[in-house]
């Protein structure tokens, strides 16, 4: 029976997170399964048996439509700001890209969009809106987000904000719902409410949200593909001279990792919340493929069984992995 | 033998957090009141849901979905048998599209929706929700309740965030009461 019992508690540690017994985490994630209901976005924990909407690519290309509101001074900054807010999450390696400006709109043709309007049934009292088009699994293959032209836009700091509007609304397009979080300072981003130019920026409940979606649907290529440190601004998918992998074995995992080019390297372990588990590596290495151990030690004892990630930090760039850690 | 406990484990910890899962609403909507919702809509019925469907709209850029209601009480406008109203997102084939900000709506269940005709992709001068879940009050023991409760709203121009009725929503016969209070009746 006590084993039995932690096993749950381990299983559950995100859910306890995120029920903020353990720590504040109070993020959801967007949840359809319903066929035959009318929206059925459902806000559901980041463990769920049933999941929630992910992408499974993590490059995302976003355009810009500059009919109205879209094509006013400022404007393109103020969106391409709120897409590197989103790219700064670590480790997720999410990279939304600015694709320059489209005559596309709020229309499924496959084309990320982002576009002013009145027509797009976000009028009265809603400030901007945000469609999902998925494909079977809960996997998302197209958004597009309208921000209602009757509206007064800024991006000088008045009421409406274009970029903390377009940040929150990127959040629901990565598959992020609204936080039940809710404080007087510091709110995410994802908090349902409009609360000025404070929602430009993340919180840690904001980052935790995109990386359960990264641990729990490890995008395609996000082990081969890193995201270059050292670019400035909106981070670009870059292919870099760096692997890393891990496979389980008895007892804990085993991580993989290549180098073209001799450098120091850092190989961090972190769990499900984004919290450093362990540090594997701090040294420099020469140019080779390397496979660590990893039985669980932490620096609060041995982690419990479960899914972490590993981020490998070089001086060409960082690569990230997801690792399985079995009892 | 661990590996099975932790199956189990697994498992359990699921089941238990399964019920966490509840519909919502979102999207950056502006806070809404009662006044506001009965002055600007142009049809407001009590009812219950009979059909969902969801289709391409014409230039098929979009899935819609059309809701079918029978009224059992007109708060505002003209009573003229069922009701059919329009709302974005829906499922067609292999496709789903979600709308985050758009009203929950379950045939059989009732609801007392306020209804005005607005543009949608592909769909003009549509019988609406344009006040997604802020239009749409849940219907239960006589007391109907906004499906935006849930959800934080940006302040109006009052600086107000509450759904009308709040967590413990309106008697359906005051809820008639305050709609025709403010809608020029």
């Amino acid at each position: 029976m006590k084993r039995s019992l932690v096993g749950i508690l381990a299983v559950a540690a995100t859910g306890t997170a995120i029920l903020g017994v353990a720590n504040a985490y109070a993020f959801r994630m967007i949840q359809n399964t319903n066929t035959g209901r009318t929206s059925s976005a459902s806000r559901v924990l980041c463990d769920d048996p049933v999941g929630f909407v992910h992408w499974t690519t993590p490059s995302i290309s976003w355009g810009l439509n500059a009919a109205g509101q879209g094509g006013d001074a400022g404007v393109t900054a103020a969106v391409q700001n709120a897409m590197a807010a989103w790219n700064n999450v670590s480790p997720a390696p999410y990279a939304l890209t600015y694709s320059g400006t489209t005559n596309a709109g709020f229309v499924t043709d496959g084309i990320n969009v982002l576009s002013w309007s009145s027509g797009n049934g976000c009028s009265g009292g809603c400030l901007a809106i945000t469609a999902l088009v998925l494909a079977p699994g809960q996997v998302i293959i197209e958004s597009d987000v309208s921000f209602n032209s009757l509206a007064a836009w800024n991006t000088d700091g008045n009421d409406y904000d274009v970029q903390a509007v377009a940040t929150h609304e990127l959040g629901h397009t990565l598959g992020i719902h609204h936080t039940e979080l809710q404080k007087p300072r510091n709110r995410p981003t994802m908090y349902a409410s409009y609360f000025g130019t404070a929602g430009r920026s993340l919180e840690s409940d904001d980052t935790a949200a995109l990386n359960c979606s990264y641990t729990r649907y490890p995008p395609l290529g996000a082990s081969s593909f890193a995201v270059a440190a050292a670019a400035p601004g909106v981070a670009q998918a870059v292919e870099l001279p760096i692997r890393l992998s891990a496979r389980p074995r008895v007892g804990g995992s085993i991580l993989r990792f290549a180098l073209t080019a001799g450098s120091r390297v850092r190989l961090d372990v972190f769990d499900v919340a984004g919290r450093k588990t362990a540090t594997l590596l701090d040294d420099f290495r020469a140019p080779g493929e390397y496979e660590i151990a990893w039985d669980g030690a932490s620096t609060r004892g041995r982690a419990a069984s479960g899914f972490y990630f590993a981020r490998i930090t070089t001086e060409k760039g960082v690569a990230n992995t997801t690792v399985p850690l079995a009892e | 033998m661990r590996i099975p406990r932790v199956v189990f484990g697994l498992v359990l910890a699921c089941v238990a957090l399964a019920p966490l899962a509840k519909p919502s609403h979102a999207t950056t909507l502006i806070r809404q009141g009662l006044d506001r919702l009965a002055a600007e809509n142009d049809l407001v019925v009590e009812g219950r849901v009979l059909e969902i469907h969801s289709y391409w709209n014409g230039g098929h850029s979009f899935i819609l979905t059309d809701v079918t209601v029978h009224p059992s009480r007109v708060l505002k406008g003209e009573r003229a048998g069922d009701v059919t109203f329009t709302v974005m997102g829906g499922t067609v084939g292999d496709l789903t599209t979600v709308i985050v900000s758009e009203a929950d709506l379950t045939p059989g269940s009732p609801y007392v929706l306020f209804l005005s005709r607005a543009d949608l992709p592909g769909a003009v001068n549509r019988l609406t929700l344009r006040e997604h879940s802020q239009g749409v009050f849940d219907v239960a023991g006589g007391r109907a309740f906004s499906q935006a409760r849930d959800v934080p709203l940006a302040p109006d121009a009052e600086g107000r965030t509450d759904v009308p009725g709040g967590a413990d929503g309106l008697l359906l016969d005051e809820l008639e009461r305050q709609v025709h209070a403010h809608d020029g009746h």
